[in-house]
């Protein structure tokens, strides 16, 4: 079977194939076979099924960033995989310091020129009423910074940039 | 009873308000920012006014906007909630002043005890305890040399502070006075007060407080203690009530403190009077919450009573609803604050849009929310959703109880606090009530997930692939000849 489907679990990597669909289900968690029967989709987004024989429940909804899961009285967030990476990138690009959510500037404690050490708080913004600090992610010096105090931004806006290194 | 009541409020306390005065047969306005517009508690209510402001926030917050929303439409009475406007003193005043009833104490009872330096006088004035302390009022140095005098550790507070803003432990002498200056920058950036005071920090305490009502005639009755020593940066995780073993005589003792302060103070309405008990059962006076709280439905359930229409009667009538005698404890409620945040990082603010939301059987949970599917979570509001609440016979059913409806209480596409919350539940500490304030960052390592074992992870994975349409199909409307009808199927 060509198609495979590969997920990110807990920052590690799975690859679901499945092996044959006659006389009975059966997918490959990497390389390992599962037994499915009984799918039953309860509800949009409420399913059961039984897997090697046992009955499972879970809700299942999807986004633009990833896979949500609830079994069991546990909550599970599959990013996509092109994004996982895509934000990997992002992270070992340390220049540009962007905002995970969005929110209100609090302060800014550094200009440009300034030199800054790893865990130097730059900026402190507020978001849902909580002050989070900003911090340097290595040392170096700010190229530029694109937030100004009480001002909004929105989710991924670049906060602060850092002279990119030699 | 009043025809009519504005809720100057969002969210879930909107929503629970809105549910009791509508049960009452009162028209019920609300009011609401255009981040709102599709919110629950507009569609709940009979009648919605929309305000205008830069920011959501701004919305709540302007008096004057939501008075003249009242007047536009004769409402008789106006529920604060909690947060927002609901312990301004200025607003309170406004609201009578336009001919409106304020569901709530009097304006100079807010005022009191919204000042936590003038409050905590008023306590020791009426014979509460408080804990040895020391004000800054003027000049840094002398406070800091008073504040030695006290000994160490120390909580620094804004006098003008609430919800753990301008708050910080102070362990010795030399980091005084710059954590000082810290609360004092604090203080003056988000209540426009600088002043400051310090007081002996109580190691492992509890948080026990006590929920009362006044008719503002010097009549005041309790509803009994909540214990909230579940907490995380002061500010409160899961509530329950009765507090678990705290002596008859004790339990008693801290009740009548509560009443005593709050007959002194011709108390009006529904409030809190809240403590820090010491491990050897000292207690001391913290503050004094001028209206209802978040953790309120665990009273209710335990002393089957409708608080919000108790608020409502008193506002109109002036009367308490019920005698001291008449109030009862039974069995044991407990309270979840489901927030939107992601407590594997440091429980940062959750954003997104929910994408599945299901609640647990209502007879066996009360959730209180002001969140639907479909809905999105900003970054505008508080990051609190919704409450859980369960009551049964004794503390370790409502545990049994509550950490079951929490793994069926399901919320999807937003980070959340479920999860945790069940973690919490079931650690050993908390079932053996060995609790106290500092709970959840002694037992940090404790409520950290369970390694997914591989074959749950199998599953998981299964799940999310079978969940996907493109790969059910695959799975089941294979087109060969050969096919067979699949298990596969719509109910």
């Amino acid at each position: 079977m060509s198609e495979s489907y590969k997920f990110n679990l807990n920052e590690k990597e799975y690859e679901v194939a499945i092996s044959k669909c006659h006389p009975e289900l059966t997918i490959l968690v990497d390389g390992t076979a599962f037994a499915v029967d009984d799918l039953i989709q309860i509800s949009e987004n409420h399913f059961s099924m039984r897997i090697n024989g046992q009955l499972k429940k879970f809700w299942w909804a999807q986004d633009e960033e990833a896979i949500h899961l609830r079994s069991n009285g546990r909550t599970y967030i599959l990013p996509y995989l092109d994004h996982i990476s895509a934000t990997q990138k992002a992270a070992t690009n340390e220049d540009i310091i962007k905002a995970n959510m969005p929110g209100l500037v609090v302060s800014v404690n550094c200009q440009p020129g300034s030199m800054v050490s790893a865990g130097d708080v730059l900026i402190v913004i507020e978001s849902m009423k909580m002050q989070i600090n900003i911090t340097a992610p290595r040392d170096g010096e700010v190229e530029s910074v694109h937030a100004e105090t009480n001002s909004a931004f929105q989710k991924n806006a670049e906060l602060i940039s850092l002279k990119a290194q030699e | 009873m009043f025809k009519s009541i504005l809720i100057a409020n969002r969210g879930e306390i909107a929503c629970r308000v809105i549910r009791t005065a509508r049960s009452l047969g009162l028209r019920t306005v609300a009011v609401f920012h255009h981040a709102d517009r599709k919110a629950p508690h507009v569609k709940l209510a009979d009648v919605s006014i929309q305000l205008f402001a830069e920011t959501p926030t701004a919305a709540y917050l302007d008096s004057e906007q939501i008075i003249k929303a009242a007047q536009s439409v004769s409402a008789e009475c106006l529920h604060p909630g909690y947060g927002f406007l609901s312990e301004n003193a200025g607003f309170a005043k406004a609201v009578e002043a336009a001919g409106i009833v304020f569901v709530g104490p009097q304006p100079e009872v807010i005022k009191l005890m919204g000042d936590k330096i003038l409050s905590r006088a008023f306590a020791e004035k009426c014979g509460v305890p408080v804990a040895p302390s020391v004000t800054q009022d003027g000049d840094l140095s002398s406070f800091v040399k008073e504040a030695q005098k006290i000994g160490f550790p120390l909580l620094i507070k804004a006098a003008a502070g609430g919800g753990g803003k301008g708050m910080s432990i102070v362990h010795d002498a030399d980091s005084l006075e710059g954590q000082a200056k810290t609360a004092m920058g604090e203080a003056e950036r988000y209540f426009a007060d600088s002043r400051i005071y310090a007081e002996l920090y109580i190691e492992n305490p509890r948080h026990i407080e006590v929920q009362v009502l006044g008719d503002g005639e010097g009549n005041v009755i309790h509803l009994y203690e909540r214990e909230c020593s579940i907490q995380r940066r002061f500010q409160k995780v899961i509530e329950e009530s009765p507090a678990p073993s705290l002596s008859g005589k004790l339990r008693d003792s801290i009740c009548a403190a509560a009443v005593d302060l709050s007959k002194k103070a011709n108390y009006l309405n529904a409030g809190t009077v809240e403590f820090i008990l010491s491990p050897n059962d000292d207690f001391y006076f913290l503050e004094m919450n001028t209206r209802l709280q978040v953790e309120h439905p665990i009273t209710e359930l335990v002393c089957s009573v409708d608080l919000v229409e108790a608020q409502l009667r008193i506002a109109h009538t002036r009367k308490l609803p019920w005698l001291q005698k008449d109030v009862k404890q039974s069995g044991h409620a407990i309270e979840c604050r489901i927030c939107c945040e992601e407590p594997e990082n440091d429980f940062r603010p959750a954003t997104g849009i929910i994408k599945v939301l299901a609640t647990p059987n209502a007879e066996d949970a009360r959730f209180d929310s002001g969140i639907e599917q479909g809905q999105i979570v900003s970054a505008a509001f508080d990051s609190m959703v919704g409450k859980l609440i369960c009551h049964a016979e004794n503390r370790n059913l409502a545990t049994k109880k509550i950490a079951k409806a929490l793994d069926e209480l399901v919320l999807l596409g937003v980070s959340s606090n479920i999860d945790y919350l069940g973690r919490i539940l079931r650690n050993p500490n908390f079932t053996k009530a060995h609790i106290h304030t500092g709970f959840l960052t002694d037992n940090e390592e404790e409520l950290k997930p369970a390694k997914l074992a591989e074959d749950e992870a199998a599953c998981v994975l299964l799940a999310a692939s079978l969940g996907l349409k493109d790969f059910r199909t695959l799975s089941f409307d294979t087109p060969e000849p050969y096919a067979s009808i699949g298990p596969w199927r719509n109910l």
